[in-house]
């Protein structure tokens, strides 16, 4: 099953109120019929920790085929451990054969309405692809945004822009990490895991403890083996280490 | 219980287990295919022994499923929205029988057209059923209304339709199961007139069908999954359906509207609750998406009082999906924006896979008709229609699955010569093969290119059909021998293959060529799970 690895290492607990009580025949035909939104309150998951309220809402993007949903996948896990809600739009069809593809991914400690993030309040744009990235800025806040993007180009089009002004226009914005996640991935013996190079220069832009995503990535590849843990761990580190450079 | 991440899609998936579901029949289509594709991998499924084989078309589905119905057991059929057309001759008939066992039919919409050729709404083929239909707005929703819709079925003896649209479909959340139910037992439906549509059955059954409408809208009224929300601003109201739902709430604080909302997933329409906010409220916006279906039929054609807004007023949009801030502009809130899109951005279309056996068979067609000059190729629906785009520029026509080769029959039979056809192998299977008949039937010079990558390439790489038999198929239907050819689409044989084609383009007759090579997706799936069984 292509989610199965997703759907079984996501398991959230409800509260502790939702599971002492084993419901009534009437309570249990009352959650049942419920609404859904009353359903979920019934079972609010908390924070581990309570804190004001935090969101985190991200546009990832890139090309078909280069492993944007990981990312999510990681995040997701970190977020839906600590018992915060998510949501994540996807794209899937016709925008998977080397088309731009693009998700909505938003976390909150609060019960999420919309599944799409709403144009100017999305807090970061993380990217696999610099071109790519600029084609979301409509949704990025533009105040408070930030931008973390691989800085190696993907050309697969005739009309793809002049690379200097691409990097001059990139150049131009306020809150931007441009990293070489190609070279650095490449350099640490693992050319495909640019992607965890990206994420983790957006780490320190992600509200959620390092260790937790470091926690979240080991258990993304513990299937593959201690030699792939390690390399994305590597490459994680490495893009968090850029970032934190630039701060 | 805990809760576990689901596409809405596989969250529909999940609860037709959870409530026993015995068979689904599905053809793939964005956005609906996950839905048989989640039953297909669940262990759950298997251990239910659940039929998930994938159907012919949409029509065969449905047909199979209303037969699984008819033995008592519970059926889903799966869909994406132009399926619905396919399928609709047992779609409509099937509220004429009824159901047996549960019957539900799963519809995915796709708004703005992300994937495909119409965004056309399927709660016109619900209500033109005369059925009860569900439009969940969230995950945990799609999970509960499919749970509950099978009781629904079997309660009033009718098909349910639930409709999905893309956002859902596609969208992951946190979804909280209930307990499984088990399978019913085989029980044949006891009406021997029941599933007979003789006119004199017929008649009976259609008046029993208008009988319980007053019974559904009664359940529509009282359903958990339409809420009357009250608020303290009159000034407007808003009745907000499926998934619409959600992107009005995402303007407010904490979700609290200051308007009264009524929040509609379940149809018939309420209309107690629609009088309730129609006469509280000075205005009433609609939001929903897809077409304007609330919205007409609330204001009337006639639109006398001119206080119900939506995509038919302008508020909205009248196409495409919508977003918070299309809802956040129509209720007069300020419209949020980042900065622009840079100049330097390009488009970055889909394209053919590199080595695509598509590929291949464009660039010989485009060989051979060259002399013959533009728009006499006509294709359908696939990864193929990708030879719309540059530098193919292949082809001229793609209207729904199995149109190319009546199409291309329709324009030989107005005097275009020569006429070229292309289709995919699994296109082909789906509604093909009646056209190659027609075709048959009459000797139209035709030349039929079935484009063999042994898959459903487009919807994810399903099993084709007709692996291995195209051209027994063809000969059965009647193509003469020596007009069926299969060739490999390869650089090396293009010469031979564009004289091939060139030959059977001067054939007065129906004549089939089937270019055969394996779609380089599937390809390389295969090898990687052949590499890892021997590494075991
Ligand atoms: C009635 C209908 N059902 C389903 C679809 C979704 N769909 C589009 S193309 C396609 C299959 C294409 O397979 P094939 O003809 O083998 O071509 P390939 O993509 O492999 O090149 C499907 C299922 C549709 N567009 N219309
Ligand atoms: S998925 Fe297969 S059929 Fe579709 S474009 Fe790629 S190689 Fe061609």
């Amino acid at each position: 099953m292509r989610y199965a690895h997703i759907t079984r290492a996501y398991s959230i607990r409800p509260n502790r109120k939702g599971e002492s009580h084993s419901p009534s025949i009437n309570q249990k035909r009352r959650i049942r019929y419920a609404p859904t939104i009353k359903t979920e309150r019934a079972y609010r998951i908390r924070p581990k920790r309570k804190k004001d309220k935090m969101k985190i809402d991200i546009i990832l993007a890139g090309v078909g085929g280069q492993g944007i949903l990981s990312i999510a996948t990681i995040v997701g896990y970190a977020a839906v451990k600590r018992g915060m809600y998510m949501k994540q739009a996807e794209v899937h069809g016709m925008s998977q054969r080397g088309g731009d593809v693009q998700s909505h991914f938003r976390l909150s400690d609060h019960e999420i309405a919309s599944d799409l993030i709403p144009m100017g309040k999305a807090d970061m744009i993380i990217s696999v692809e610099p071109m790519e990235s600029l084609r979301y800025l409509p949704w990025l806040n533009p105040e408070t945004g930030w931008l973390i993007t691989n800085s190696k180009p993907f050309i697969n089009i005739p009309n793809y822009p002049d690379v200097d002004k691409l990097n001059a226009t990139l150049d131009g914005l306020k809150n931007k990490v441009v990293i070489d996640a190609d070279k650095i991935a490449t350099d640490l013996g693992s050319a495909r895991s640019a992607n965890m190079v990206i994420l983790g220069a957006a780490s320190p832009y992600l509200q959620l403890p390092f260790e937790e995503i470091e926690a979240a990535v080991r258990e993304n590849f513990a299937r593959k083996g201690e030699d792939v843990v390690n390399t994305n761990i590597a490459c994680l580190r490495a893009g968090r280490e850029f970032a934190e450079k630039l701060k | 219980m805990s809760k576990t991440l689901f596409l809405g899609d596989e969250a529909l998936a999940q609860a037709a287990l959870d409530a026993g579901l015995s068979g689904v029949y599905a053809y793939p289509g964005t956005p609906s295919t996950e839905i048989t594709e989640f039953i297909q991998n669940s262990k759950q499924g298997r251990e239910g022994q659940v039929h998930s084989i994938w159907a012919g078309n949409e029509k065969t589905a449905m047909e199979s499923a209303i037969g699984m119905s008819y033995a008592g057991k519970r059926a889903m059929v799966c869909m994406k929205h132009v399926g619905l057309n396919v399928a609709a001759d047992p779609f409509m008939n099937s509220s004429i029988t009824g159901a047996n066992g549960g019957l539900v039919v799963v519809v995915a919409d796709d708004p703005s057209m992300h994937s495909s050729q119409d965004e056309q709404d399927s709660r016109y083929y619900g209500k033109f059923a005369l059925i009860p239909f569900f439009e969940p707005s969230n995950q945990q929703e799609a999970y509960d209304i499919t749970y509950h819709a099978f009781d629904y079925s079997e309660k009033y003896h009718t098909p349910v339709l639930i409709r999905l649209t893309t956002r859902l479909s596609h969208s992951r959340a946190g979804v909280e199961r209930r307990e499984a139910r088990p399978q019913n037992e085989l029980h044949i439906e006891e009406n021997p007139k029941q599933f007979i549509l003789l006119p004199a059955n017929a008649r009976v059954h259609y008046r029993t069908l208008l009988g319980k409408q007053e019974a559904f809208e009664n359940e529509s009224l009282n359903s958990p999954f339409n809420k009357y929300i009250d608020g303290a601003d009159k000034k407007m109201g808003i009745i907000a359906s499926g998934i619409a739902y959600n992107y009005l709430m995402e303007n407010f604080e904490n979700h609290q509207c200051p308007y009264p909302v009524l929040k509609i997933s379940q149809y018939p329409l309420p209309s107690k609750l629609i009088a309730k906010i129609v006469d509280e409220c000075e205005t009433v916006l609609v939001a929903e998406e897809g077409y304007p279906f609330i919205e007409e039929q609330v204001r009337g054609i006639l639109n006398r009082t001119g206080n119900i807004i939506g995509r038919l007023s302008g508020a909205l949009p009248r196409d495409g999906e919508l977003n918070p801030n299309l809802l956040a502009k129509a209720l007069g809130m300020p419209d949020t924006y980042g900065a622009p899109v840079p100049e330097l951005v390009v488009p970055r279309p889909p394209a053919l896979c590199v080595g695509c056996p598509h590929i291949d068979s464009y660039l010989a067609i485009n060989e051979a008709m060259a002399e013959h000059g533009k728009g006499k190729v006509f294709a359908d629906i696939g990864c193929y229609t990708l030879g719309a785009l540059p530098p193919y520029n292949a082809i001229y026509t793609t209207v729904d699955m199995g149109a190319s080769i009546t199409m291309a029959k329709g324009a030989a039979d107005a005097g275009l010569r020569p006429v070229l056809a292309v289709i995919g192998d699994s296109t082909f299977t789906h509604s093909g093969m009646t056209s190659l008949l027609d075709c048959i039937y009459e000797n139209t010079p035709v030349t039929v290119m079935i484009l063999d990558n042994s898959t459903t390439g487009m919807t994810g790489g399903q099993d084709s059909h007709a692996l291995g038999v195209l051209g027994e198929i063809c000969k059965g239907l009647g193509v003469k021998e020596e007009h069926i050819h299969r060739i490999t689409p390869l650089k090396k044989d293009h010469e031979a293959n564009v004289k091939l084609i060139k030959e059977e383009l001067a054939y007065e007759g129906v004549s089939v060529i089937i270019p055969t090579r394996e779609c380089i997706q599937t390809l390389s799936r295969r090898m990687k799970k052949q590499q890892a069984a021997k590494k075991k």
